[in-house]
């Protein structure tokens, strides 16, 4: 998995983890509103990666061509 | 000719007689027309057909010219190779053989096929080669079965076969290595599906032959140059629609290996309706065409957004509930803190009530009692008057006399005395010390004394 893809999976394993906490009631109150902006910001997070940017295309042919040239 | 084959072969060598080169030529087209007079099948490997092909419609009996090869056993490297050529007729007979034994089946280099074969011998070059006459598409496909079906078993057996499935596909792969031929209807299918999306993929594009010879040595290359990219989530690998023949490139060990070695998920579409290729079988994901593999993962970023929108819901949901819960809580501790001390104050209020109404009934009570005494008085009075002030008076009378015998003065008078020292009366011998003087009060006056001693009598 690329790094971009890790972070991008822990966010969403912290976002689950805050969610189930929230639903079995293991968050305290006090911490609640710390929790929920965190959740909050992770989904944003993951949001905004889904939709950033348009399809790019890069070519990695000049890479190829070298590893042929090189065997 | 057959008689002048034998001419030279029984020649005296060490005559002095020589033959010319098209006497020798002829000889050995004619020796080799008697000895192959007839027709043979023979198993091989087409080679050199694909670019010959070509020119075959150029040509005035439209013959294809190309190469049987055989290989060593087990090993890429050509044993022995014969040139071959057929002509236009027999050509366009051979296809449609193998069409209608598999409509995607057709000649090209790399298919192993068995061709009923005669020796063809062009005496002006010396030019050898086998004329084609005839195909059995039965062995092209029992081959290509039986080959792809060993290479599963092998690669089975290595522990190849389900590796590239090991391979971690992440939630939304965003980040992909792309293997196809550039300006291809698969490269174009595939790029403006996902572009169509609109979801940030981002492909490294590596630009490789997907048919012919070179598919070989071009997919196993851009699948290890894309394996070694850290930051790629999975790799693509598609190609248009083609016959079955062309996929025999992804039957081929070398692919179906660099598909299995590679280190990042491997998303095959090559395009074929009725089997699956090895190299289909050893990736992560395979979808028939390179439309379905960009819908596979735009249907799993679509997914994910999903539960991203179900997360923040929940989210909402979550702490509106959390909230009503403590609400609840509170309002709950409120109520029963209330309805305690309702209940403690009614509590006070009713043994007030019942204090007051104890009280009120025991004044009523004993005004009763009162009432009852004072009214009953000055009857009493009236019925009892002589004999209860007689019997105060007579009370009266014995308290006076009784004073009369208590005065002191009558006391000192019959003879007794009172001691008084230090200005106090003295009742006991304690209360006067030697050398102090006393008073003594008689009936008639005051004596002054002085104390000698003390002797106190036992009571």
């Amino acid at each position: 998995m690329s790094k971009k893809s890790e972070t991008y999976a822990q966010a969403y394993t912290e976002v689950q983890k805050i969610l189930e906490g929230l639903d079995q009631g293991d968050i305290d109150v006090d911490e609640l509103s710390e929790k929920v902006k965190r959740a909050a910001e992770l989904i944003d997070f993951c949001q905004k990666r889904l939709r950033e940017t348009e399809l790019q295309v890069k070519r990695v042919m000049e890479k190829l061509e070298k590893t042929v040239s090189d065997e | 000719m057959a008689s002048r084959a034998r001419e030279i072969t029984d020649a005296d060598p060490d005559a002095a007689r020589a033959f010319s080169v098209s006497q020798v030529n002829q000889a050995i087209g004619a020796a080799l027309q008697e000895r192959f007079s007839d027709a043979f099948w023979v198993v091989g490997e087409i080679q050199g057909y694909d670019r010959d092909a070509l020119k075959s419609g150029q040509r005035r009996w439209g013959q294809v010219y190309f190469e049987l090869i055989e290989k060593e056993t087990g090993a890429d490297t050509v044993k022995a190779g014969i040139k071959a050529l057929v002509w236009g007729d027999a050509h366009n007979a051979i296809r449609a053989k193998l069409k209608a034994a598999a409509p995607d089946l057709r000649v090209q280099d790399g298919l192993q096929v068995k061709l009923l074969c005669q020796v063809d011998f062009y005496w002006p070059r010396a030019g050898l080669q086998l004329k084609v006459l005839d195909v059995d598409p039965h062995f092209t496909l029992g081959d290509m079965e039986r080959a792809r079906r060993e290479l599963i078993e092998k690669m089975k057996a290595q522990g190849l076969y389900d590796r590239n499935r090991g391979t971690d596909l992440p939630a939304v792969p965003l980040t992909l290595g792309l293997i196809t031929s550039d300006g291809s209807a698969a490269y174009h299918d595939f790029v403006e599906e996902l572009r169509s999306s609109g979801y940030a993929f981002e492909l490294r594009f590596v630009d490789a032959r997907m048919q012919g010879g070179d598919t070989e040595r071009d997919v196993p290359t851009a699948l290890a140059a894309l394996s070694a990219d850290p930051d790629i989530d999975a790799v693509v690998v598609i190609r248009g629609g083609g016959s079955r023949s062309d996929l025999i490139w992804f039957d081929k060990e070398k692919i179906a290996l660099a598909v299995s070695r590679c280190s990042k998920p491997v998303l095959t579409g090559i395009g074929h309706e009725i089997d699956l290729s090895v190299a289909d079988l050893v990736a992560h994901t395979s979808r028939k065409t390179p439309t379905a593999v960009a819908q596979f993962l735009i249907e799993r970023a679509r997914d994910f957004e999903t539960s991203l929108a179900d997360a923040a819901r929940r989210l909402v949901t979550g702490v509106r509930d959390r909230l009503l819960t403590e609400r609840t809580t509170l309002n709950d501790a409120a109520r029963t803190w209330r309805e305690a001390t309702a209940r403690s104050v009614s509590a006070y209020r009713e043994a007030l009530a019942r204090a007051q109404e104890r009280l009120k009934a025991n004044a009523q009570r004993a005004l009763a009692v009162a009432r009852e005494r004072w009214l009953g008085f000055p009857g009493r009075l009236r019925v009892g008057q002589r004999a209860y002030f007689q019997a105060w008076a007579d009370k009266l009378a014995s308290y006076q006399k009784e004073c009369a015998w208590r005065d002191p003065r009558r006391l000192l008078a019959q003879g007794y005395g009172l001691i008084y020292a230090g200005g106090k009366l003295a009742k006991r011998v304690g209360d006067v010390r030697v050398g102090e003087f006393i008073e003594a009060r008689l009936s008639d006056g005051l004596v002054t004394a002085n104390v000698l001693a003390l002797k106190k009598e036992k009571p």
